[in-house]
């Protein structure tokens, strides 16, 4: 399922920009249009973009099966226990880190974390549902 | 102007016309997610007030933000069941072979 | 400290999912029998505080999420953690090698969601968690190893995914029309038009499908029969409660007047009777036990067209405690006998699997001092009239059909070795009906008791003398579709029928 030789240069030139344009909607989901839901689709499309042009088999071999599982599982706990830590401070889910002036990066509190959590989470599950739906595409 | 609650109701029976009538499974799979698309519609459609500017930082009049949130969840449901749906598709087709 | 109990399972579902990848999935039962039985730890704590509520994250009402336990609340509450507790028990060791991690990460989801859905106090929140918990059941349907299995989880797939838009349609009328979706803040701006009712009706009938109320009831018996057997306990005990949990929010929250319970009424007692009368001619066991489903969450529904809650309550945490142990013990002499078939189980060989059966479907049939007598005591104090004698042929008719399940499953068999675990598992569920019911509930009445079950046993030899039990009924089997299309388009058009014959009369 390769293509051709101008479309896979071009694919791999574009895909690092795509990872860091997901980095900025991750960061900044507080203070501009954003967020962890976005961010983690534009990185899933980054590596789904190589999946198409260069094939299944090969893009396998660099971002292993059990890589993308470990991503997932440790973003999902660390939402939980983010969550539970704010126990010892106030309610579940407090946000412990308030202060910072209106409008800087750091005003957030726990939510870029969170937002950072979201999106590893979602770009991993959706990278990890495209392995396994062309796994039985590419045998037959 | 087409009023966005009336389009969303519209395109919501489009797509349970497409559940009564095809028999394909991956048209009856793909009729859900019109469904969908005309449900996000018409909620979008009922946070707009005349004039409202984009919600970001503290300004005069803002379109209401909560239903756009509410439909990004709404969203990520829809994506999840519909892979489910796919899946099981395949593994239908396999089995009859 | 309320959402604590849904954090746990749902860390450790996390936690079980990435040890295949660090190489350790041996220790994926150990976990997940930690995270199954972790919310008991909070569970004390809880109960000293009754009642309590609290917005997650301490930020006010109108922007948080509310969460809250109170005496509508708590029979659900106690109902999942017993019956996920002795589920948990009964997987152990359940699946085989390669799907078992999946399964245990499925398992786990459906827990936190569950619990989730019962203590939110806010329209949307309510709707996520009942949506994490039936994605994590359309998938336990489907790795199932039956033969029509994918089948099934099909069609529960996509009506109970149109059954969530429907619900969605509701929550955003309601929004537009009072702009809150917290339930108290809902109830303090209220004003009723015919925009709310139109939402009501919405929300009812998706809730109707949901729980599998007699005309949208298609999905339930090829779901939970064909599921494996710890599986249908779960769905048939749990999942089906969830919806039933939000209509009583619904029924606490706006007016519901009389022309809105007419339809309500008529569709619990037709559930009921429709419930018994399928029920009684199946040769599948679990697919008998799956139609008594039905006819059960019949009698929920009275409870709450009646605007009786707590009396609705008590029932569903009756029903999930039989039901659940009758699918684990039906379940297991199915898995080891190799066959589904009525004729061919018997329980002669195993007597406290027969002394199981017999209590649970005592129990089911509200013969005190079982807790099924007090779930039916409590419904039947506002009932007059016409009402309760049909109330009490329902109550015969569910008799009857587990005396046919009794008669066939004494007949004699082969002799088979069931694990003493599993043995012990049922009979501690069925002793906990009794007990529960003895806590709850300690009248005994003899007369009314032993009328019934007589009344009951003479009807099932005239049944059988009259030869109902050979008839095969085609009509609401579905064989009679070629393809899964056709069918799904069938299911459909009755679908928009029940839609339609709401919207009308709620206006």
């Amino acid at each position: 399922m390769k293509m051709s030789l101008i479309v896979r240069t071009t694919t791999k030139l574009i895909s690092p920009f795509l990872v860091a344009y997901s980095a900025y909607l991750m960061l900044y989901g507080h203070l501009s249009p954003g967020g962890g839901f976005q961010a983690g689709v534009i990185l899933a499309v980054s590596i789904i973009l190589l999946i198409t042009s260069h094939g299944y088999n090969r893009v396998r071999k660099t971002f292993k099966f059990w890589e993308v599982q470990l991503i997932e599982g440790i973003s999902g706990g660390f939402l939980v226990l983010l969550a539970t830590a704010g126990v010892v401070f106030g309610g579940f889910f407090y946000n412990f880190l308030r202060g910072g002036e209106l409008g800087s990066l750091i005003s957030g509190g726990i939510i870029p974390l969170f937002n950072i959590g979201v999106a590893l989470k979602v770009g991993a599950a959706f990278t990890f549902m495209f392995y396994i739906l062309l796994r039985w595409v590419e045998r037959d | 102007m087409i009023n966005p609650e009336i389009a969303g109701i519209i395109i919501i029976l489009i797509g349970l016309y497409g559940l009564m009538t095809k028999e394909n499974l991956i048209k009856i799979v793909l009729s859900i997610n019109v469904v969908s698309i005309g449900l996000v519609l018409f909620f979008i459609g009922t946070g707009y007030i005349e004039g409202g500017d984009v919600p970001i930082m503290p300004r005069e009049k803002v379109v209401d933000p909560l239903p756009a949130t509410l439909m990004l969840t709404t969203l990520v449901v829809d994506v999840a069941i519909t892979s489910l749906a796919l899946a099981l598709i395949l593994k239908m087709r396999r089995e009859e072979e | 400290m309320i959402p604590l109990i849904v954090a746990f399972p749902l860390a450790a579902a996390f936690l079980t999912s990435i040890l295949p990848a660090l190489r350790r999935e041996r220790f994926s039962k150990h976990l997940f029998l930690i995270g199954m039985l972790s919310p008991w730890l909070i569970l004390p704590q809880i109960i000293n505080n009754l009642p309590s509520n609290e917005v997650v994250g301490n930020w006010s009402r109108v922007s948080g999420i509310e969460v809250a336990v109170d005496a509508y609340n708590i029979p659900f509450i106690v109902a999942e953690l017993i019956l996920s507790a002795f589920v948990a028990l009964y997987v152990w060791g359940y699946y085989p090698r390669k799907i078992e991690n999946k399964a245990y990460v499925l398992i786990l989801l459906l827990h936190s969601g569950l619990l989730g859905a019962f203590i939110s106090r806010d329209l949307f929140n309510y709707y996520i968690y009942m949506e994490i918990a039936s994605v994590a059941s359309f998938a336990l349907v489907g790795i199932s190893k039956e033969k029509g299995a994918r089948r099934a989880a099909f069609k529960y797939t996509v009506f109970s995914l149109l059954a969530s838009y429907i619900f969605i349609l509701g929550i955003g009328i309601i929004y537009l029309k009072t702009g809150y979706l917290n339930l108290a803040l809902i109830k303090e701006n209220l004003e009723m038009s015919r925009e709310i009712n139109v939402a009501l009706a919405l929300s009812f009938t998706s809730l109707l499908l949901k729980s599998g109320i007699f005309p949208l009831y298609f999905w339930l018996p090829d779901a939970h029969s064909k599921a494996d057997a710890p599986v249908s306990a779960l769905l048939s005990g749990l999942v089906v409660k969830a919806p039933a949990y939000g209509m009583i929010l619904l029924t606490l929250t706006f007016p519901i007047n009389t022309s809105m319970q007419k339809p309500l009424l008529t569709l619990a007692f037709l559930s009921m009777f429709f419930g018994i009368a399928m029920a009684i001619l199946q040769k599948n066991s679990e697919r008998l036990l799956a139609y008594h489903t039905v006819s059960q969450m019949g009698y929920v529904l009275l409870g709450i067209s009646l605007l009786n809650p707590l009396a609705a309550a008590y029932y569903a945490l009756a029903h999930s405690l039989f039901k659940g142990g009758l699918f684990l013990s039906v379940g297991s002499l199915a898995e080891h006998y190799g066959t589904r078939d009525l004729e061919k189980l018997s329980y002669r060989n195993n007597k406290s699997l027969m002394l199981a059966i017999v209590l649970l479907s005592l129990a089911i049939g509200g013969v005190s001092p079982f807790i099924g007598a007090f779930g039916k005591a409590m419904l039947i104090e506002n009932l007059k009239g016409f009402l309760k004698y049909a109330f009490y042929a329902g109550g015969i008719g569910t008799l009857v059909s587990f005396t046919k399940l009794n008669y066939y499953l004494s007949k004699r068999g082969e002799k088979i070795e069931i694990p003493r675990r599993k043995e012990a598992i049922s009979l501690s569920l069925a002793i906990l009906t009794l007990l529960g019911g003895i806590y709850l509930h300690p009248h005994l009445s003899v007369f009314k008791d032993s009328i019934s079950l007589v009344i009951a046993i003479f009807i099932f030899y005239l049944l059988r003398k009259l030869g109902v039990f050979e008839v095969s009924f085609k009509a609401f089997t579905p064989e009679q579709f070629k393809t899964l299309g056709k069918e799904i388009n069938a299911y459909m058009v009755l679908f928009t029928a029940v839609l339609l014959l709401f919207l009308f009369n709620f206006l």
